[in-house]
This record gives structure tokens, sequence and C-alpha cells, in this order.
């Protein structure tokens, strides 16, 4: 992970992903549903952004868990810079949503079970860096916010894929039907949409891998 | 007495399952497979002068110029991260 964050071939990798993502996910013919119509599109923008929230805060709790195990400075950053950025492409994945919701669903929030549920995860990793906030001690500081990111994490899961499809929601892929089927989406959608989901998902960790930098260096001249 | 009771109970069971079955089967309804036909649906609006005036493509420009400008920005946070990486690496060799 250490050479592979200083790496340059995933980076121009996301870089022209995303490229194909905007022209492809613009120009592309799109099947022409009712009350969707040309919003339709924007399942290359938002969803992805869900998909990448998870792959980080993924990371963050791996680090978090060899934080525990092994404990060290480096571990610490990379699983909070994982955690920052994955919050960011939660609030980003909420406010699309919104935007999204604005025309499809006639209001911007209708407390459906997926929005609350999402809001409540990400304000559970806001509770993490008021927590890491209020630690003076680097060790203690590093191993209770290392025990609540599993915990974090393990509450994030049946918030956002099991609770939701216990009950109606105006989601896709819920009310008892698992997210992805037939119905949702056509191979022609796919392809776009899956290169999305890896070219986002990418820039989210290119973008992370420097704040780990930055901390790292930091770090370094700290002592 | 006994008897009818397991069978009441096996009845509420028997139309509680059918039950269950009509309701998928209605979301089943509901749900909207994709096909060939929704891409030729022409009785749903979409922005289709817009796209023959090839306006469409102004929207597409602006786009990867963000995605352009933004790229370089990344990149040179990168370059100027690995720069000062190579600073702490040589000052920690120099004691």
């Amino acid at each position: 992970m250490d050479k592979l964050i200083r790496k340059w071939w995933w980076k121009i990798l996301a870089v022209v992903l995303m490229l194909y993502v905007v022209c492809a996910g613009l120009l592309f013919d799109v099947p022409r549903l009712v009350i969707l119509n040309e919003t339709i599109r924007v399942l290359h923008f938002h969803v992805p952004m869900w998909f990448g929230m998870i792959l980080l805060l993924l990371a963050s709790v791996v680090y978090a868990i060899k934080n525990l195990s092994s404990p060290s400075p480096k571990n610490d950053i990379y699983s909070l810079e994982f955690a920052n950025v994955g919050v960011a492409f939660g609030v980003m994945g909420i406010v699309t949503g919104m935007i999204w919701a604005n025309f499809t669903w006639g209001e911007p929030w209708s407390n459906d079970p997926k929005q609350n549920a999402s809001a409540i995860g990400i304000l559970i990793y806001f509770a993490y860096f008021i927590l890491r906030g209020s630690i003076e001690d680097e060790n203690t500081k590093a191993r209770i916010s290392a025990v609540y990111n599993i915990f974090a994490f393990a509450i994030l899961i049946p918030l956002l894929f099991i609770l939701p499809r216990l009950t109606d929601s105006l989601h896709p892929g819920n009310g008892g039907n698992p997210g992805f089927n037939a119905y949702d989406l056509d191979s022609k959608l796919r392809k776009v949409f899956y290169t999305a989901v890896i070219g986002w998902s990418l820039i989210g960790f290119w973008i992370a891998t420097i704040r780990i930098r930055m901390r790292l260096v930091q770090h370094v001249t700290e002592q | 007495m006994l008897q009818s009771n397991k069978m009441k109970h096996t009845l509420s069971i028997a139309l509680f399952t059918t039950g269950m079955f009509f309701s998928t089967s209605l979301w089943a309804q509901e749900k909207h497979k994709i096909d060939e036909n929704d891409y030729a649906n022409q009785s749903v609006e979409m922005a289709d002068g817009f796209r023959a005036e090839g306006k469409i493509y102004v929207v597409v420009a602006v786009m990867v110029a963000l995605l352009g400008g933004f790229t370089f920005y990344v990149v040179r946070m990168d370059m100027k991260v690995a720069g000062l990486e190579k600073k702490v690496e040589e000052f920690l060799h120099r004691k």
C-alpha cells in the first residue's frame, strides 16, 4: 500500500474512466422512462458516491482493525483519512440525491427509509471526528477511535443495506428486493454505471492518499 | 376440536403465504424491466431537440473542462506532497 499510493498508473486510469463516464453518461442512449426522463443519467453520478463511500469506509475500518492489532501512527492516519473522504462522498451522495429526489419524488426529503438511514449513518461518522477531536493523548485517541470506527461501520451496513429493505422505500431495489436485479438496470446502463463506480472510487482513494501522505509528512516533521 | 384448531392454523398459514405470493407478484408488476422498447418509447419526453441542436456538447465541454481543471489541481497537490516527502527523506538521511 505504501508503494501503491505513490504510483501514477491507477490515478491516470481514474481520470480516463471519469472522462468516459462524463461523455458516455451525457451522450449515450438511455431508456426513455416516465418520471425519470433525462435524469436517469444522474445514476452515473449519484449512486457511485455511495459505492465510493462504502469502499473508503471499508478501507478505514480495515486500518482501524490493523491499528488495534499493531498500533502505529501510520495505521491511525490511514484509518482517519479514508473515513474523512468517505464521509465527504456520503455528504455528496445525500446532496445529489436530494436534488434528484426533488425532481422525481416531488420533494428533496421525503423521509424515505434509505434517506433517513444514510443521514443517520453520516451523523454517526461525524461523531467519530468529534470523538477524535476531544481526546488529547495520541495513543488513547488512536485506540478509542479505532474501536468506535468498527462500531460505526458495523451499524452502517444494516442501516444502508438491510433496514431500508424491510420496509417500502422509494429507492429502487428496496421493499424486499435485492439491489441488483434485472429491473433496475440493463446492460447498456451497466456499462457506464460500473465504470462510474470504479472511476469515482479511484478518485476518492486518490484524494484520500494525498491527505494521508500530507499527514505522514506532518507527523515526521513534528517529531 | 384440537384437530380443527390445527386446520385453522394451517389454513391461515396457507392464506398468508398466498397473500405474500400475490403481493410479491404485484411488486413485480410495479417493477419495470428495461428493454429495447424503452429506448424507442417516443411518448416519454426527453431532451431530443436540445440534443438535435448539438447543445448537449456545450454541457459535455463544460463538464470535461471541470474534470480537467480539477484533475490538474489534484495532480499538482500530489506532486507537491511528493516534493515534501523527498525533502523529509533527505533530511532524515543527513541526520
